[in-house]
């Protein structure tokens, strides 16, 4: 814990610090799914999704699950801390209020082209030190498609660097 | 430029990026803040992060000169939208230069990289906080070795408002590190 509050998205007052480390959470037969662009700031972090699939042998994976509900047909994220703390996304029910000591995963941004999803996520707060697990859920799966995991030490470093412009 | 190799429109969708991990802090004044990084790489150019950030403060020295709403905003399309425009631009080593709003009206002259909104936030309003804005640019080809100028210029502004370099050797490095992932698709339009 940061000791900050955690706000719903970065702050307008920090410039954030980039921590290398891109992860690719599957690589299948004419699917892959990346994690990278990883900025830290000194109440949370992003990163962006990217999901690439040749579309001449692969059909897209399924939008984002909106709710909970519609998980057992679509994609939803999940992010799991060393400690133990979890929260699975969907872009309407993600409820921080049901958990204050988070993590809190919020969609940012996203757009998709053919062969191409891209989506932007922001975590707050940040996390301790060890393995930042990130999965994803295709198609209504109960079982990770895959896994990939973010150096939770080099986040909470890089946090320790950043410079605020002016008082939050 | 278009139809060579090593160009493309858009990020390809047929090789993973690599991340160099890069912070440049391009404007840091008046309650403004303006940062590129990271950059993400591929065989055939770069995507650069671009966060604009404004004091929400009473007191922010920016409000004195912001008369409109749109404090920040990347398109370009209608009259209004071009006088008030926040214009992008990168310079490579060798003299060449790409502009935001001028890419997006015409095509890459012989010798000019692209430079291409590429996703994310493309506008800051006053009445919608949080005053902050993360956007991603398209720039093809790679440069060559030297530096890689960014500079934004915030409306009505004369000059650039912010400049930042880095070596161009982070983003070859980097780029040389993306793999292919299957063939690329043909090449449409411009």
């Amino acid at each position: 814990m940061t000791g900050h509050r955690d706000p719903d998205f970065p702050t307008p007052a920090t410039i954030p610090v980039v921590v290398p480390g891109d992860v690719v959470l599957v690589r299948s037969t004419g699917l892959v799914v990346w994690a990278g662009a990883v900025t830290v700031y000194p109440e949370g972090f992003a990163f962006t999704l990217r999901t690439l699939w040749d579309t001449h042998r692969t059909m897209p994976p399924a939008a984002w699950a909106l709710d909970v509900a519609e998980r057992d047909r679509m994609t939803w994220l999940e992010i799991r801390y060393p400690d133990g703390r979890a929260r699975s996304a969907d872009l309407n029910a993600n409820t921080p209020h049901r958990q204050p000591r988070g993590p809190h995963l919020e969609f940012l941004s996203g757009e998709g082209s053919e062969g191409c999803d891209d989506s932007r996520w922001w975590v707050t707060p940040l996390p301790p030190p060890g393995h930042v697990e990130l999965a994803i859920h295709l198609n209504g799966e109960q079982a990770a498609a895959g896994v990939g995991n973010l150096d939770g030490a080099a986040l909470v470093s890089a946090a320790a660097r950043v410079q605020s412009a002016w008082p939050s | 430029m278009p139809g060579d190799e090593g160009w493309a429109a858009a990020p390809p969708t047929w090789a993973l990026p690599v991340t160099a991990a890069t912070t440049l802090a391009l404007v840091r004044q008046g309650g403004v803040l303006a940062s590129v990084g990271p950059v993400c790489a591929y065989p055939v150019g770069f995507e650069f992060y671009l966060t604009f950030g404004f004091d929400t403060g009473p007191d922010a020295e920016w409000r004195a000169s912001a008369t409109r709403d749109r404090l920040l905003g990347f398109h370009a399309r209608r009259n209004e939208e071009q006088e008030s425009a926040t214009r992008v631009a990168v310079g490579f080593a060798e003299g060449v230069a790409a502009d935001s709003v001028a890419c997006m009206h015409r095509r890459p002259r012989p010798g000019e990289p692209l430079l291409r909104f590429a996703g994310g936030d493309s506008v800051i309003l006053q009445s919608v906080p949080p005053l902050r804005a993360e956007s991603r640019w398209w720039v093809s080809p790679l440069p060559p070795p030297g530096l890689v100028e960014f500079g934004v210029f915030l409306p009505g502004a004369a000059g650039p408002t912010g400049t930042a370099s880095m070596d161009a050797a982070a983003i070859l490095e980097a780029a040389g590190r993306s793999r292919a992932l299957w063939p690329a698709p043909e090449a449409g339009p411009l």
